[in-house]
């Protein structure tokens, strides 16, 4: 009896012990959690801006231009690919809302000098601005960008130069593979198949040996390991730009696409795997020309729009595709310049213009573009300087561009508030050169 | 009879036949002449084996050639009774066979065997019978080079006798089918005769008999050394194999480790007869059917005449005291010799047979730890290297577990460091001590505390091996903790203590109190949760046991609460409730053995008697409310309860192992169904000895393989940069606690592995806060110079014990360079990031839980990266955010410490002197009574 008990006592015990149920599983680690790989995405209130083309030499020179709603600190650093030796860096303070400047000169002559600037609140933005004998280069630093980066508007023709700069700021080795599509189809470059861009370091491709005699090249990166930012430079004899690159949008707006005196043309490049449609609507003063050119763009193979048969200046132009997004950039030439700039995706109701000031025997304007609302919009246009800002109220009408000429002395940079969405861009022309650029949106709540 | 006899004329006995196992021509014809002139002659002679020579040779005299025994068999005359079996090599005396037939029948032999001489000197003995070892291995008892003097010419059974002269009943030898024939001639002899012995037949010598033999009988090659196995196999039970198999494995190695000193070579022959073994093991399983199908008797009758040891190391022993008596004058080694005698006579004991196997096993269970080093993964982490700076930081010091806190230490800590500092201060040794003694004292104690109740020590010490190595105590140590396996070994010693009867005189009954205590405190300190086990233990025995139980009730918590005095101060600080419910949530799942344990259990309880079925019953309590606590996660509980509810499981089993066995070996006593249901829990029970083999054979006494031993040692590969690794991974995958980030685990730890004294880190203070803001910070995408602000935190390294999308975060710093080509990802904070620096930046090293000043360096503020407390020192002290910066100018800074606690923690000390000198009352009071 007693062996029965106790046997009964273990065989209840067991049973309650294996009744127990299993403890739910531990929740899978980072659960929900959108993280989002390597790229650039900034910092929203704390931006790292990414200047993938500064020069300073004995007949050329960069000015950053700095500018910020909030106040706040902006480190410059300019690796240096000698082993050991410490970086260039310097420091200039930003009032908020305010613009500031700095000449790479001052920190660092050794000509080639790309970096990156970390403000230390925002939102802010960043521009680089060369200037010399025979260069006018202007455009904003990259703050975020796609891991596959175009550059349409690419050209070799005899007196043209056309190089790629991939710029790997970060302490990790890159590598990264260059495409390239032109009006004779897709371009053998086996030798730019992974190429590696060494940590905080960068290196040039020269399309003009490479590629010669393309007049419509548009040129592909695209990441496979680390992080680049890429920049392209086009050049004549007179005059070159730079421009960084663009992802893809189904839509696109040039604020300004042609100044007086110029010649230009869009060029558009399908990356997809079918054609796609294209419609360009040209702004003018006179109010738009809706569908001025319309065409089917084939997978590489770029497509150029060339905006003479429409006179009249300035002109702005919007692209819509369907069928599959496009990158789309526009080339002005004329004589003594050149300027390229990419399209801009998205309108936004504030804009900043950092770097665009009045420099002596150069016209400096801002330009705005009403092409998504049927009503007018009011914008103001602040001077951003060292001393805050001052500004001056515009009126945008829809589908004609606008163009404010900066001629305030203390102007490092603009900053553009508007009632609706618009997009925004700038221009310097003079004897060094043109230069097109598109200023920076600032992400607004409900936008 | 030594003189030749005159043959009286050839007289035909018609119920002989000889057969003459012949190898070559030219011996056969002299054996046969010998046969040819036998008293009274055989009706038939035969000769088998050979080629064509010997066949020519059998013709020649007239006699039958058959290839092997059965063809003789089965060419026998029907009137045949007996066959004389002998070799080539054989000249017997003209009375030989007389003699067998005669002295044979008298003595209702079924085999009889002559005495052999040697052929080349009449006057020398061979053989006189054989006696054999455990193993089979045939012993002679015969001095090199011993003269005939009659000595041994008495009819005398013996466990076997030689082929060179064998009569055999015929029928007895259809029976058993003759010889093995894949066996060498001694081997095959002496499986004949235990087959023939199982059997109930009685197999003597006649030293009337004589034989004269050319060359040796016995040799020492792989093919009777591969006889030898092979006869263990067919004839012993499989109790009896369990041990013997493994120890002739053993001593087969040993002597051939031993052999080269003394000129022999028997490696060769030891394997190949081990090899042999494996290739013929299914044939030998064959024939150990037919063998023991019809036995009549058990092992205990081969026993019978056997000699204890191994006679083949015998031999080894007499050769080297054969040398040493050659180089040293007479009288030197007779005491050495009487001694080594003496223990000789001790094992042939069972017990000291199978207490030597569990210390071996202990050793071998265990030979990783001890040679390589603890393997370092989860909570097995090894013990501080300096001893004294762990005592200090277990008395009222730093706490250095992730960013460091004044919380209370583990006692474990200061358990090992006290052993650390006899040890001369290595902390591998005082590790591989303390596993390797667990071990060895978990398996004896457990026999000491069984054999209270009448259990044997065989029984015990196997009871013993399953509390250490068994299905639960696999399962604790593959938990990755060395310390609760320290514990365990523990366990029976404070239950014995409680439950032995109690001593009659004061003095041992202080040293029994003492010895109580200091097991619950060594439980306590290696395992905290498990304090209360032995108590419950004993506890459980009062509500089902039977004879003295309810004082050892009350003696068993008294010792837990004298413990708890040994454990100062952390028993005072202790968070309980965090205690048995933090970690993982308890959840074991046991395997199929646990049933096998069951069925142990439930026949040892119906069959063994009152006492044994008592103790099984208490096992099966304990193993049942250990399966509870072990899967109590449901509750609430978590990985230390399960670790206690393991070790009762551990205990549980092993009595139902312990009383099991001894049911089985009392099964003749009790008999019917009782015996049967007894044989079958022993044979559950042997089940789950042999499962502890598993955990053996790593050699980690059970602990998982090695992680972190060179994991991290890209962190120090350039030296000691005196940071810290933050570490991200799965929970269980991390060394020691960790923290939670959105359900992945990380903690810092001092690289290349963390170690005990930071394996539970403690209640999140400030810096652990700081670091998990930013981490999220990281998360939002608002950092990306996360190398400066992990430099605050003296975080010079980031890694993830496995891919991570985290991963993503840092490869998108500006500060964070990856590194490539490790078994981890991994990435190095380009910012210096010294857990301790002075003015300019100048890195202070670590000197135990505090940091010390580089020569040369300028005195000054220190920024130190550890939880905020006024307590460092010494100088001015400040907060610096969530860290302490102290202006000193001195060379080194630490925590001052808490001198309460290190009061009490000197007073667990005193009180474990008085105990420890209790401990020695008590061995003197038994000395006296002795």
């Amino acid at each position: 009896m007693r062996r029965l008990l106790v046997l009964a006592l273990v065989g209840a015990v067991l049973g309650v012990a294996f009744l127990l149920p299993a403890p739910p599983d531990p929740r899978e680690p980072l659960t929900g959690l959108i993280i989002e790989p390597p790229g650039l995405a900034s910092p929203e209130d704390a931006g790292i801006w990414y200047c993938p083309w500064a020069q300073s030499t004995a007949l050329r020179d960069t000015v950053f231009g700095v500018v910020s709603l909030e106040e706040a600190q902006a480190a410059f650093t300019f690796p240096v690919t000698i082993p050991d030796e410490p970086d260039d860096a310097a420091t200039i303070e930003v009032p908020g809302p305010g613009a500031a400047n700095l000449a790479l000169s001052l920190v660092a002559q050794r000509g080639d000098s790309p970096g990156f600037v970390e403000l230390s609140a925002g939102p802010g933005a960043i521009a680089a601005t060369v200037m010399g004998d025979a260069v006018l280069a202007a455009d904003s630093c990259v703050a975020s960008g796609p891991r596959t980066w175009h550059f349409p508007g690419g050209s070799t023709m005899p007196g043209e130069h056309l190089t790629l700069r991939l710029f790997n700021p970060f302490p990790d080795p890159a590598k990264v593979t260059v495409t390239g599509v032109s009006d004779i189809g897709v371009e053998a470059l086996p030798e730019l198949d992974n190429l590696a861009v060494a940590a905080r370091s960068w290196r040039d491709v020269d399309f003009t040996t490479l590629l010669r005699q393309r007049q419509n090249l548009v040129i592909t990166v695209s990441a496979a390991a680390g992080v680049v930012v890429p920049a392209m430079v086009f050049g004549t004899e007179s005059d070159e730009d730079w421009w960084p690159g663009v992802g893809e949008a189904s839509e696109w707006e040039f604020p300004v696409a042609r100044v007086q005196g110029t010649d230009a043309y869009l060029v558009v490049h399908n990356p997809g795997l079918g054609p796609v449609e294209v419609v360009v609507d040209l702004m003018t003063p006179g109010g738009p020309v809706m569908e001025a050119f319309n065409a089917s763009v084939a997978p590489s193979a770029p497509v150029r729009f060339d905006l003479s048969a429409y006179p009249g200046d300035p002109l702005a132009a919007r692209l819509v595709s369907t069928g599959g997004p496009v990158a789309a950039a526009v080339v002005a030439k004329g004589e003594g310049g050149v300027a390229v700039m990419p399209g801009v995706p998205a309108a936004s109701s504030t804009w900043l213009l950092p770097g665009l000031r009045r420099v002596p025997l150069h016209a400096a304007s801002l330009w705005l573009l009403n092409a998504a609302s049927e009503e007018a919009v009011s914008a103001t246009v602040g001077v951003l300087g060292r001393d805050g800002s001052s500004g001056q109220t515009v009126v945008v009408p829809p589908g004609v561009p606008v163009q404010v000429d900066v001629t305030s002395a203390d102007a490092a940079g603009i900053l553009v508030e508007a009632s609706g969405p618009v997009t925004v861009a700038w221009t310097i022309r003079g004897p060094s050169g043109l230069a097109f650029s598109a200023a920076s949106p600032v992400a607004v709540d409900g936008e | 009879m030594t003189a030749q006899t005159v043959p009286q004329g050839p007289e035909t006995l018609e119920a002989v036949a000889a057969v003459v196992v012949a190898e070559s021509a030219e011996r056969l014809g002299a054996c046969l002449s010998a046969v040819g002139r036998q008293v009274y002659g055989p009706a038939q002679v035969f000769v088998i084996g050979g080629g064509a020579r010997v066949r020519a040779a059998a013709a020649r005299h007239e006699v039958l050639w058959r290839p092997h025994l059965r063809a003789v068999v089965t060419s026998l005359a029907p009137e045949t009774v007996f066959v004389w079996m002998l070799h080539d090599r054989s000249l017997p005396r003209p009375d030989a066979l007389l003699a067998l037939v005669r002295d044979g029948a008298r003595a209702e032999a079924s085999i009889v065997g002559s005495k052999v001489l040697d052929a080349a000197d009449p006057s020398v003995l061979v053989s006189v019978g054989y006696a054999t070892d455990v193993f089979d291995a045939p012993y002679t008892g015969l001095q090199p080079g011993e003269i005939d003097q009659q000595q041994y010419d008495v009819i005398r059974d013996v466990a076997a006798v030689s082929g060179a002269s064998m009569l055999v009943r015929l029928d007895l030898l259809r029976g058993l089918r003759g010889l093995d024939p894949s066996m060498a001639p001694m081997a095959a002899a002496v499986d004949f005769c235990q087959r023939a012995r199982l059997r109930g037949a009685r197999v003597v010598v006649v030293p009337s008999s004589e034989i004269l033999y050319a060359g040796r009988e016995v040799s020492a090659g792989w093919r009777e050394r591969a006889g030898e196995i092979r006869a263990m196999q067919k004839v012993y039970s499989p109790v009896t194999l369990a041990w013997a198999v493994p120890l002739a494995f053993l001593s087969g190695l040993a002597e051939s480790l031993a052999g080269p000193f003394l000129g022999r070579f028997p490696l060769f022959g030891f394997l190949g007869g081990w090899l042999w073994n494996l290739l013929f093991l299914p044939s030998t399983a064959v024939q150990r059917w037919s063998a023991r199908r019809g036995r009549v008797v058990g092992d205990e009758e081969l026993f019978r005449y056997q000699t204890g040891g191994s006679a083949r190391l015998r031999v080894l022993y007499d050769q080297g005291l054969e040398r040493l008596r050659a180089r040293f004058p007479e009288g030197v080694l007779s005491g050495f010799g009487d001694a080594l005698e003496a223990g000789q006579q001790r094992l042939r004991r069972p017990a000291v047979v199978v207490g030597l196997a569990v210390v071996a096993f202990a050793v071998l269970a265990t030979r990783d730890i001890w040679t390589a080093g603890l393997p370092v993964s989860g909570f097995s982490l090894p013990p501080p290297v300096s001893a004294s700076d762990a005592l200090g930081a277990y008395a009222g010091g730093w706490n250095p577990a992730g960013f460091g806190s004044p919380e209370v230490l583990r006692p474990e800590v200061a358990a090992t460091a006290l052993l650390q500092a006899v040890s001369f201060g290595s902390r591998g040794a005082a590790v591989a001590l303390l596993i390797v003694a667990s071990f060895l004292g978990g398996a004896i104690g457990t026999g000491r505390l069984l054999r209270i109740w009448g259990i044997g020590p065989v029984a015990g010490y196997l009871a013993g091996t399953v509390l250490m190595a068994g299905p639960a105590a696999s399962a604790l140590a593959g938990g990755g903790a060395w310390t609760p396996m320290v514990a365990l070994g523990a366990v029976p010693w404070a239950a014995l203590g409680a439950l032995a009867p109690w001593p009659a005189r004061w003095p041992r009954r202080l040293g029994r109190a003492a010895g109580m205590v200091l097991a619950a405190g060594v439980v306590g300190a290696y395992a905290p949760a498990a304090l209360p086990l032995p108590a419950v233990a004993v506890f459980l025995w009062a509500l089902v046991g039977r004879g003295r139980r309810w004082g050892a009730a009350l003696l068993a918590p008294a010792a837990a609460a004298g413990a708890a005095l040994l454990l100062m101060p952390w028993v005072l600080y202790a968070d309980l409730g965090a205690l048995y419910s933090g970690g993982g949530a308890a959840y074991w799942s046991p395997g199929w053995l646990l049933a096998v344990a069951g069925a142990a259990l439930v026949l040892a309880v119906a069959a063994g008697d009152p006492a044994v079925s008592a103790v099984a019953g208490w096992g099966g309590l304990l193993a049942a409310g250990g399966t509870l606590l072990a899967r109590s996660g449901e509750w609430g509980l978590g990985e230390e309860a399960q670790q206690v509810g393991l070790m009762a499981v551990a205990l549980g089993m092993a009595v139902v192992v312990g009383a099991a066995l001894e049911a089985g070996a009392r099964r003749r006593r009790i008999g019917g169904l009782k015996g049967t249901a007894g044989w079958l829990s022993a044979a559950a029970a042997v089940i789950l000895v042999g499962a502890t083999a598993s955990l053996a054979v790593p050699g980690r006494a059970g602990l998982p393989q090695d992680r972190y031993s060179g994991l991290l040692a890209f962190a120090t590969a350039a030296g000691d940069s005196g940071s810290r690794v933050l570490l991200f991974g799965p929970h269980e995958d991390l060394p020691g606690s960790s923290r939670d980030f959105e359900g992945l685990g990380y903690r810092v730890l001092s690289p290349p592995y963390p170690e005990t004294w930071e394996a539970h880190l403690p209640a999140p203070r400030l810096g652990d806060e700081a670091l998990d803001r930013l981490l999220h910070e990281l998360l939002g995408g608002k950092v990306r110079r996360a190398g400066e602000r992990l430099a605050a935190f003296g975080i010079g390294w980031v890694a993830f014990t496995e891919p991570s999308p985290l991963e993503a975060i840092f490869g998108a710093q500006l500060d964070m360079v990856p590194l490539r080509g490790l078994a981890v990802p991994a990435f190095r904070n380009e910012e210096p990031a010294p857990e301790a620096y002075g003015p300019g930046g100048t890195p202070w090293s670590r000197e135990g839980t505090g940091y010390r000043r580089p020569e040369g360096a300028p005195s000054g503020p220190v920024y130190v990266a550890a939880n905020a407390d006024y307590r460092w020192g010494p100088g001015r002290w400040s907060q610096v955010d969530w860290a302490n910066q102290v202006d000193t100018a001195g060379t080194a800074v630490r925590f001052a410490g808490h001198s309460g606690r290190r009061l009490l923690a000197v007073g667990s000390a005193a009180w474990l002197t008085v105990l420890a000198a209790l401990l020695g009352v008590g061995w003197w009071g038994r000395r006296r009574e002795r």
